[in-house]
């Protein structure tokens, strides 16, 4: 019940009033129950002391009464009347003394709040007063010439014996005027003292009625005294209960929560509460009492942290509008860097966020908010960083898309060997400056290889870097003294070619992966180009079916020509593996000179009577001691020197007097010089003047031959003499 | 080229050292690229953490050869571990202090951390790094930058 109606009593009365009630209820009970109950108790008391006196009083008259008739029974018999007298006097002083007493005035009770009698101080005799007083004093005037009286009553006589003399007939006749009186006054003094008992009986019972009353109020105030003493303490119980609560919740909350709060003062001193995160976010446990520059000095820079501290100053200024001031935040994201003692530094971005808290319409503190939002920023970066790198992308992309993938699979994997190769001479280990010297004639070959071979694929932004290298490399060479320092550019572009082969590799191998993905004609693609993921690592398969893939280069280079071409391959299944890739590369540049240089558009080749689709041929044969020969044939327009020789000319490969002076197998060598092309715009397929040179350099590198064999009008042959695959060593390009 | 600036800070920290506190200095091999993420290391090696514009590790590491040679050199007599470990991360506070003289609030670098005969602990947070090697006497030590 008490719960009921503490839960009923609580929201309606704060705990204060509930307080103000129980004082109350106390002093109403002290008001009401202990002053009256005190008061009732001594009435009670002192009315039975007054009981007991009138008691005492009451017996005197009858004493009087007696005495007087004794007195009276003594004179008449001539008896001692002494005796008598001192009896009547002994008596009479005692109801005199008594009388006044009861007639005189009590002392006053201390709170004379009953409506009784001797809390007002009346005397006992009350309202009889007066009459015992009249009465009384009748009674004295008739007593008092006897109580006067002294000496002998009676004079003896020898005649008539003993006989009352003067004085004694004297005192009989005052004894019987006495007697007459008292017989009369005595009982109705008794009458009177009786009225005074019964007064205070019922004065007492009245007294004890309302003690009674007084205790049972008093029982129901202790009662609703208790009662509302538990409610409050339950209140205050249940009060103290949710209060714990709310303060276990507060902690939770500040011990979970990700960001880190902490409240700041208008001295920037941070409070004692802050939430838990905040010791891992700043790497600290100090916060309570710490000053919020102090916070920021070491992870910010002074200016951040001037322009911070202004900020917040801002901040508690009561004119200014929070959400302005916040667009203008100096810690919206803070860099901030921990040594975590490992040697590694770990990067966090954290953002302050600032509000105002107020109390009664006035700031009070300003609640800092700090949330870790590196993976946000981290993101961001990415973001870009990708967007950047897809822009590259694209550039490589467009860069490498003329270049047939199976050419540029194969470039890819030798140009990584290059790398490795000019890594591994930078690696070792060299002190003296013909040692450094030594490196560099390696890394210009290598180099040049890989420069060469770009630039016969048209891969500029690899030719270009590769030519920077070689730029340097020649700097070096001709530097006279040597040191490891000076190799540092080196191996940067080193980096920066590795890297950018790399990113090569990778779009190779998308692409590859989507020519897969188109499906349908997915078998022809797979013959061309199956390139494994891992840009380094291309491999070009199937190279077995080589005669299918020139096949398909025939097809698509006469028709972006607009010329009719057909392919025969023979031989090619017994090319040993040493020559699979030159063979390759050869027929690869062979195919595309012959389409775009060699044969005649189909109407020039009606006109000519020859049939519209021209003929190629590409025969690879085993000579057994001799070594192997590779024939590439086509029926186009064949070659003229004039036309080279203007095209030299024209490309200030020769001067005009020198022009004059060249016979035809010289004219023929011009073909085969880096840069040297008859055609006026490069295309992908030719025109970079590169083709012919390049398929020079490999048979140098094999130590093969070159033939040519050309009629104007009818054909063209190349023939390639390999020696036997065994002789065949050194595969460095010069 | 910035990253070669940078590099060639790291280089001079580590030469100044010698120069400085030997009083005879140090030469430098022919630079290369470790790519395998391994670029390996000596029995004491004393590794920065570097953030801000680049980020990644730079190391110092000599065999115990060079360093006890080295602190003889300054006319140290003592050549106990923890002196030559003192002497490692000294080299390391070195260029860490030439790098942040150079490059300021760009590059924030951590305390320098000795890794002493423990070579697997020694390691870099990208596959590629550039090695440097350091000469001096007849011994070999390597500057190792991995940077991104």
């Amino acid at each position: 019940m008490n719960r009921r109606l503490a839960s009923s009593l609580v929201p309606r009365m704060t705990g204060g009033g509930l307080v103000v009630l129980v004082i109350i209820l106390a002093f109403a009970f002290v008001a009401v129950v202990l002053i009256p109950g005190l008061e009732l108790a001594s009435e009670l008391a002192d009315t039975t002391v007054s009981l007991k006196f009138v008691g005492q009083q009451q017996r005197n008259p009858a004493l009087i009464h007696a005495s007087l008739d004794s007195m009276h029974d003594h004179l008449t018999t001539r008896g001692y009347i002494q005796e008598s007298i001192d009896q009547l006097r002994d008596a009479a002083t005692k109801l005199d003394a008594g009388l006044h007493e009861m007639n005189a005035s009590r002392a006053a009770s201390w709170f004379a709040l009953s409506g009784d009698t001797s809390a007002k101080g009346e005397p006992i005799s009350g309202k009889h007063a007066a009459a015992l007083r009249e009465l009384w004093a009748k009674e004295q005037e008739s007593l008092d010439p006897i109580l006067k009286f002294k000496g002998v009553p009676y004079q003896d006589n020898e005649t008539t014996g003993t006989a009352l003399n003067e004085s004694g007939k004297q005192l009989e006749r005052d004894l019987a005027t006495s007697i007459r009186i008292t017989k009369r006054v005595i009982p109705l003094i008794d009458g009177e003292l009786n009225a005074i008992v019964t007064d205070l009986q019922t004065g007492s019972a009245r007294s004890a009625t309302e003690l009674r009353l007084v205790m049972l109020t008093g029982l129901l105030i202790a009662i609703v005294l208790a009662a509302l003493v538990s409610i409050l303490m339950l209140a205050r119980q249940r009060q103290d209960a949710s209060l714990r609560q709310a303060r276990q919740q507060t902690a939770d909350i500040l011990r979970t929560v990700k960001d880190g709060l902490f409240l700041l003062d208008e001295n920037l001193i941070i409070g004692a509460s802050y939430s838990s995160a905040l010791e891992s976010l700043f790497q600290r446990t100090d916060f309570a009492g710490l000053p919020f520059e102090t916070l920021l000095k070491d992870i910010v820079s002074e200016k951040t942290l001037a322009t911070a501290l202004k900020f917040i100053g801002v901040l508690w200024s009561e004119r200014t509008k929070e959400n302005l001031v916040k667009t203008i935040n100096p810690l919206g994201e803070i860099e901030v860097n921990f040594d975590s003692g490992q040697g590694k530094i770990a990067t966090r971005y954290l953002q302050f966020d600032f509000h105002r808290v107020r109390v009664d319409n006035k700031i009070t503190h300003v609640l800092v908010a700090v949330a870790d939002v590196s993976a946000r920023v981290d993101l961001a970066r990415e973001l870009q960083t990708s967007q950047t790198q897809a822009q590259a992308q694209v550039d490589t992309l467009l860069g490498i898309l003329h270049v047939d993938p199976t050419q540029l699979a194969s470039f890819l994997s030798d140009s990584n060997a290059a790398m490795k190769m000019i890594n591994a001479v930078l690696r070792e280990p060299a002190r003296e400056e013909s040692a450094f010297r030594k490196k560099l004639d390696t890394l210009f070959r290598q180099v040049h290889s890989v420069k060469g071979e770009a630039a016969a694929l048209g891969l500029s932004s690899i030719e270009s870097r590769a030519h920077s290298f070689e730029d340097d490399l020649k700097n070096l060479r001709e530097k006279s003294d040597l040191s490891g320092n000076d190799f540092l550019p080196l191996v940067i572009k080193l980096d920066d070619l590795l890297t950018h082969l790399q990113s090569v590799g990778d779009l190779v191998s998308r692409l590859a992966r989507l020519h897969v993905a188109a499906g349908g004609d997915s078998d022809a693609h797979a013959d061309t180009a199956v390139i494994e993921r891992g840009g380094s690592e291309i491999i070009a398969k199937n190279e077995g079916s080589v005669p299918s893939m020139l096949q398909q280069l025939t097809a698509r280079v006469a028709n972006e020509n607009n010329k009719e071409a057909s392919l025969q391959c023979l031989g090619f299944d017994t090319v040993p593996d040493q020559y699979r890739r030159i063979v390759k590369d050869i027929a690869v540049q062979a195919v595309r000179n012959s389409i775009v240089h060699g044969l005649e558009s189909a109407n020039d080749r009606l006109g000519a009577g020859k049939p519209t689709q021209g003929q190629l041929k590409l025969i690879f044969q085993e000579l057994g001691d001799a070594g192997y020969k590779l024939i590439a044939e086509d029926d186009g327009q064949g070659m003229s020197t004039e036309k080279i020789k203007q095209a030299a000319l024209r490309k200030g490969f020769i001067t005009p007097e020198k022009a004059a002076t060249l016979d035809a197998k010289q004219v023929f060598s011009l073909l085969f010089q880096p840069g040297f092309s008859t055609v006026e715009n490069a295309t992908k397929d030719a025109g970079r003047g590169v083709g012919m040179n390049l398929m020079a350099g490999l048979m140098q590198q094999v130590g093969g031959k070159v033939s040519l064999a050309t009629v104007p009008g009818k054909f063209t042959r190349i023939t390639l003499s390999l020696p036997p695959a065994k002789r065949a060593g050194n595969t460095e390009a010069a | 080229m910035f990253k070669e600036a940078e590099i060639r800070t790291f280089i001079e920290g580590t030469t100044n050292y010698f120069e400085t506190s030997a009083q005879q200095s140090a030469t430098v091999g022919s630079p290369y690229l470790v790519t395998d993420g391994n670029p390996g290391a000596y029995e004491y090696t004393g590794v920065i953490g570097v953030t801000g514009a680049r980020k990644g590790v730079v190391y110092f590491t000599a065999p115990r050869g060079m360093l006890t040679v080295l602190l003889m050199r300054m006319q140290e007599t003592d050549t106990s571990d923890e002196n030559i470990k003192d002497l490692v991360g000294e080299v390391a506070n070195t260029i860490s202090g030439n790098a942040r003289r150079d490059f300021g609030k760009n590059f924030v670098i951590s305390v320098p951390v000795v890794i002493a005969h423990d070579l697997e602990k020694v390691t870099t947070p990208h596959s590629r790094s550039f090695v440097i090697p350091i000469n001096w006497r007849t011994h070999s030590a390597k500057l190792v930058v991995c940077l991104e």
